[in-house]
């Protein structure tokens, strides 16, 4: 009786003991598994985030890229297969699949990771404000920039001049101060600094005329001869419209017409020629002209150009939101550059509601001089895009005294078919 | 008690004597392996905090923040960057802190219980007891073009590769060995 009395406490034990082994070694076994997941994981991410950063560069020396003639990368024991696409809507859309196999303690472990990101044309109107070519002149202080700033040059500041969005530049910026009376140097960069960044100034007349053909409206003389445009836009969703060859005086009769109908994409490009430019707009609209020699390009302003509400609402004094009852948006584009006429009706302000976009020069006043009269404000609300800054208004008081503020809709949203520039921003990256 | 008894009784233990060995061999299995996956995942993450501080500099020392002029060059050329020959640190940047571009970390060796900022590009202190992990880094050219292999190439391209090695005499035969890359394009916003 005893021996078995033994016999079975023995058993319970080894029972027991069974137990604790079979725990142990399910936490040995789930270490080791653990620690093969956490090495596994580290080294597929690490070889799709390769492939996601070869891709990245590849597209942005050349935003036609398609992938390399082998899609499969190899690394570290594993491989990305990497894919571009690129979307009706211009986007170009990279992704790259890593797998990853191991080996550890006699067993094989994979793994699968994902990198992706999307690429987009980066638009002119996204700036506050962008001169290709900043010139020897300063921004000093009292002077504010509003919205993201962009030079192709080097920037001089003078004292403590404040930028409220990013500022970027190619060159530079050189910053100047106790000079003038202007105080020590201490430009104020609200949004941050960056440089050297590179967004060349680029205009694809021929891209735009491609989209105002195809569903928007073209201008352009019978003849082949430059032609002028005139366009009054009006609340009521209609523009009426007149043209004349370039150099005549006589105007057309106007037609007036729905503007659903004029153009359904909402693009207007005159061929060849100039465009004068007024009213209320109601919609989203591109409007532009090439040049086609001489003395055309231009777009000149008759008065003021507005939305039905104003883009910003100002609160606080010069603080601005954005004004969520504004849905309309207007692209304007020169191939020289946009003139305000120096006429009756711009003689007291001038509003311009818009993205403006001069590929020869920058906005400016016909004829304006120092001897000029005191032409009230000419206000901006949306983005200034322009080659090289152009007078508008002098210390004296001749001319307009100017105040640009940015739309901050253009961020996010553009008006159709607004130029873009020929190199890729990466709008999204997702690991 | 009787011979039968005494038998059984013996069977009894000689049961329990091989439970108690097995189990605990398994004990000590079990604790050798969970010691060994602590110094391998730490091992890892060694090698991954590396690559991540490489690749928080500047692609190359062209395109580095100049101290002094608080600028940086944008490179347009593939001959703007640092020749393949002479990837690693300058002259000017023998200690880890120094480091302002990504290749100065090609040759790096150190011992991660001693690493620091202080550390310096090549100090590897064999006879250190505390030098636990042997950590080493290779930055080379690689050109995905024209080798889907990814292999080290003896010219200049827009991207460079790195391998960490982590070793360790404290690493099991499973993972003997750490080996970690990663690549670095260049491309600007």
């Amino acid at each position: 009786m005893g021996g078995k009395a033994i016999l079975i406490v023995v058993i319970s034990f080894s029972l027991m003991f069974t137990v604790v082994k079979y725990n142990s070694s399910n936490t040995s076994s789930n270490a080791a598994e653990r620690l093969a997941s956490y090495y596994i994981k580290t080294n597929a991410h690490n070889i799709a985030a390769s492939a996601a950063n070869i891709a990245a560069n590849e597209l942005f020396r050349d935003p036609n890229w398609s992938g390399f003639s082998q899609d499969t990368l190899y690394m570290n024991g594993g491989y990305a297969v990497i894919s571009v696409s690129k979307p009706a809507n211009a986007k170009a859309k990279f992704d790259a699949k890593a797998v990853y196999k191991f080996f550890y303690a006699g067993e094989e472990f994979s793994e699968e990771s994902r990198v992706n990101f999307v690429l987009n044309a980066t638009n002119y109107s996204r700036f506050g404000y962008y001169t290709n070519v900043w010139g020897s002149g300063y921004l000093v202080t009292g002077d504010t920039i509003d919205g993201p700033f962009h030079t192709q040059t080097k920037l001089n500041t003078l004292g403590s001049p404040v930028f409220l969005g990013k500022v970027t530049t190619k060159q530079g910026i050189n910053m100047v101060g106790n000079k003038y009376g202007f105080g020590p140097a201490n430009p104020e960069f609200k949004g941050g600094y960056e440089t050297p960044v590179d967004v060349p100034f680029t205009l694809n007349t021929s891209a735009l005329l491609g989209v105002a053909s195809t569903g928007g409206r073209v201008f352009q003389h019978p003849s082949g001869s430059n032609l002028d445009v005139r366009l009054h836009f009006n609340a009521d969703e209609t523009v009426e419209w007149s043209t004349r060859k370039t150099g005549t005086s006589s105007w057309s009769t106007p037609i007036v017409a729905d503007l659903d109908t004029f153009t359904t994409n909402g693009v207007i490009w005159n061929k060849k020629g100039n465009l004068y430019l007024s009213g209320t707009v109601n919609g989203k609209y591109t409007v532009g002209t090439a040049k086609g020699g001489g003395s055309t390009g231009y777009v000149y302003l008759e008065d003021d150009i507005v939305y039905r509400k104003d883009p910003l609402k100002f609160v606080n004094g010069g603080t601005t939101i954005t004004n969520p009852d504004c849905e309309d948006m207007l692209g304007i584009i020169a191939e020289k550059q946009v003139v305000v006429k120096d006429n009756a009706a711009n003689r007291d302000d001038i509003n311009i509601h818009a993205a403006l976009f001069n590929y020869d020069g920058g906005i400016t006043v016909e004829g304006i001089s120092s001897s000029k009269p005191n032409m009230g404000t000419m206000r901006i609300h949306g983005s200034l895009i322009e080659n090289s800054a152009q007078t508008t208004g002098y210390t004296n008081g001749a001319g307009y005294h100017q105040v640009i503020k940015y739309d901050k809709r253009y961020r996010n949203s553009t008006p159709p078919s607004f130029p873009a520039t020929t190199s890729y921003e990466i709008v999204s990256w997702f690991e | 008690m009787n011979t039968g008894q005494m038998i059984i009784t013996m069977a009894a233990m000689i049961l329990l004597s091989t439970v108690i060995l097995s189990v605990n061999k398994n004990a000590l299995n079990t604790t050798s392996s969970m010691t060994e996956n602590k110094y391998q995942i730490l091992g890892i993450s060694l090698g991954t905090a590396l690559i991540e501080e490489a690749f928080s500099k500047s692609f190359d020392a062209y395109t580095a923040l100049n101290p002094i002029t608080g600028e940086a060059e944008q490179a347009d050329n593939l001959s703007d960057l640092t020749n393949y020959y002479s990837l690693g640190p300058s002259n000017l940047e023998k200690k880890r802190r120094n480091f302002n571009d990504f290749d100065d970390y090609n040759g790096f060796v150190d011992s991660a219980s001693n690493a620091s900022v202080d550390s310096l590009s090549s100090e590897m202190r064999n006879n250190d007891i505390a030098a636990i992990f042997k950590v080493e880094s290779k930055v080379y050219y690689v050109d995905p073009s024209t080798d889907n292999k990814l292999k080290k190439v003896n010219y200049r391209t827009w991207h460079k590769r790195m391998d960490v090695l982590v070793t360790s005499r404290y690493l099991g035969d499973g993972l003997d060995t750490i080996k970690l890359s990663k690549i670095y394009s260049y491309f600007f916003y």
